[in-house]
């Protein structure tokens, strides 16, 4: 074997040890944000899209979700002894990136420029995109996730009754499914 | 006498002038695995590269001689943990490395 070939394969190596470690997973987060999306969007038909307990909800859930989500991701990272606090911040950056939008959304409602129920529509189109970016720039397994919160959204526009509690059960079973994928992949490869 | 490829003389020049240190693949592959992640303990790279404590150890402590590694020791549920990081000397040198890497592959084909 030539120098060259010896670089060739050890490139080879490093680039299969690389492929080894992909992004921490932690399926408690993808729990945590099931239960919060099913209460959140059954909430919707419960009180009423302009209801102010939506907003409420919202704005005390979502932080806090994102804060317990933190603690669940450094646990996971602690305990596989692997930090990523680079990607964390990536994360962060894209939920934020969604949250802030949406609520700047929220004056398009308060403007009477789209009504309280099309808002509620819009925000499950958003965090469709918001999955979908972040499947495809952070973690793949979001991906199919971003595609039943785009069917969501259309169960929002065209079911007669029980829209949003429909579409936070189809997320709600898309998170946990995904939740589960990712743990028994994790202990495959451990 | 064996007749010598005139890209494979190019490419030994080429060579020379690698960092030593990151001529071995357990030294390269760590440095780029924690150029991917901010931090990695012991067990986690042993894991991933799949080498015994002594010889995972050895590599580490060179890298870490050299500056490459910054060391924190921790504890988890009353065991010692071992942090490895990739300091700025360690990421420019394995940028350069890699740079030179790429120029051999692209020169050799």
């Amino acid at each position: 074997m030539t120098d060259t070939d010896s670089i060739k394969d050890d490139i080879a190596y490093v680039r299969a040890v690389a492929e080894r470690t992909g992004p921490g997973h932690a399926p408690a987060i993808y729990f945590v944000w099931a239960v919060i999306c099913v209460c959140g969007f059954s909430l919707v038909d419960l009180v009423g899209p302009g209801s102010s307990w939506v907003g409420i909800y919202w704005v005390t859930a979502g932080p806090a979700g994102g804060a317990l989500t933190w603690w669940l991701a450094v646990r996971a990272g602690d305990r596989d002894g692997q930090a990523d606090r680079r990607t964390g911040k990536r994360w962060a950056g894209h939920f934020v990136g969604f949250f802030v939008v949406g609520l700047l959304g929220c004056m398009l409602a308060a403007t009477g420029e789209l009504s309280w129920p099309g808002l509620s529509s819009l925000w499950i189109l958003l965090l469709a995109l918001t999955y979908f970016l972040a499947g495809l720039h952070l973690d793949r397994r979001l991906m199919p996730v971003s595609l039943v919160l785009a069917v969501g959204y259309l169960v929002t526009l065209y079911l007669p009754e029980y829209r949003f509690t429909t579409a936070g059960v189809l997320v709600a079973v898309a998170l946990v499914v995904q939740g589960l994928r990712g743990r028994r992949e994790a202990h495959a490869t451990s | 006498m064996p007749r010598v490829d005139p890209a494979d003389v190019e490419g030994l020049q080429e060579l020379s002038a690698l960092q030593g240190l990151l001529e071995h693949r357990v030294r390269l592959a760590i440095c780029v695995l924690l150029s991917e992640h901010d931090a990695m303990s012991f067990s986690r790279l042993k894991q991933v590269l799949e080498e015994t404590d002594g010889s995972l150890g050895t590599h580490l402590r060179k890298l870490e001689d050299s500056g490459f590694l910054a060391v924190e020791k921790s504890f988890r549920d009353r065991r010692p943990v071992t942090w490895y990081e990739l300091t700025e000397a360690g990421r420019s040198n394995l940028r350069r490395h890699v740079a030179n890497l790429a120029r051999l592959i692209e020169r050799v084909g």
